[in-house]
């Protein structure tokens, strides 16, 4: 991936819109459905607040050759790698302490 | 590398912006384009770029069809608008590899006279004129064959504006490019060929006279 210093730049600018999502789905709902939130409409939301908040930027992008579906997508399949890592930890630990 | 745009239509509301203007960009040469605030320039660039649709008109890039009235061409041409689009949280050491990721291109760049002094500050805090010099050094070394931008020579001090020129005629051997810019002395210098967008029209000036006779100076 040629340009993958841009794209992880990408990934933790929209990362916090995600993540807060989540957390609200944890608060007012389960751990479960966070989960499930994070990673199918957290690149979504992501990609909302990076346009709301780092509009000027997207230009950038796409003279790098990223749309603003192309850098979603990218962000879901991050989302989905980081969750199922953090996952294979998190239960790795807990074999370990049970 | 060679861009051909005919009869290119833009509106907005009632007012026309783009009556019919066709344009054609060839490696070689530097293109300008000259107009009043508000006469259009930036509109046609970013219908050129791909970020705004065209009313009508046709776009060829090496005398392939593109379609005029979508997003699309990214990667094709690189486009540097007048404000600035580099990540403001980024330092310009990290910037430069993030956006060429080729060592040779990275080690060009970093030699850049001027860029080396930019390195240690992050983009944010770098004045207008260096934002400018430092966008204008990293759209040169993007690897498309057509660049268009947006007032190169805006806010920068007379010393950069005689850099930028000189990158932009080295540049030029490999890409072909469309620059826009109120600097009329500087544009008529370096570019083949200017062209004066007015009324919607584009009309070929050469020197002075031209511009005044069109009411663009006085």
């Amino acid at each position: 991936m040629r340009y993958w210093r841009a794209i992880l730049h990408y990934y933790w600018s929209q990362l916090p819109a995600g993540l807060a999502l989540s957390a609200l789905t944890y608060i007012f709902i389960d751990a479960v459905w966070a989960i499930v939130i994070f990673i199918l409409l957290g690149s979504f939301f992501g990609q909302l607040a990076f346009s709301t908040f780092y509009k000027e930027q997207l230009l950038y992008y796409h003279n790098l050759g990223f749309t603003k579906g192309r850098l979603m997508t990218l962000a879901f399949y991050l989302n989905l790698i980081l969750t199922l890592v953090l996952a294979s930890v998190i239960a790795g630990i807990a074999a370990l302490l049970l | 590398m060679k861009l051909v745009a005919l009869n290119i239509r833009k509106s907005f509301g009632n007012k026309t912006v783009l009556d019919n203007v066709s344009l054609q960009l060839d490696k070689g040469g530097i293109c300008g384009l000259l107009g009043s605030n508000g006469a259009g320039k930036s509109t046609l660039l970013k219908i050129l770029f791909g970020s705004l649709k065209a009313d009508a008109g046709s776009l060829f890039l090496n005398q392939e069809p593109l379609e005029v009235y979508k997003k699309f061409r990214w990667q094709k041409i690189g486009y540097l608008p007048q404000y600035h689009m580099y990540p403001k949280q980024l330092k310009v050491k990290d910037l430069i590899p993030m956006t060429c990721p080729d060592a040779d291109v990275q080690d060009r760049i970093f030699y850049t006279p001027g860029i080396h002094e930019l390195t240690k500050k992050w983009v944010g805090s770098l004045s207008e004129g260096q934002r400018t010099f430092l966008g204008v050094v990293l759209a040169c070394h993007l690897p498309h064959g057509v660049l268009l931008i947006d007032e190169p020579f805006s806010m920068t001090d007379p010393k950069t504006i005689e850099q930028i020129k000189e990158l932009l005629l080295k540049t030029s051997a490999a890409k072909a490019i469309l620059i826009t810019d109120h600097y009329y002395h500087d544009v008529l210098e370096i570019c083949q060929k200017t062209q004066l967008l007015h009324h919607g029209k584009l009309i070929e000036v050469t020197d002075k006279k031209d511009l005044k006779a069109l009411a663009y100076i006085r």
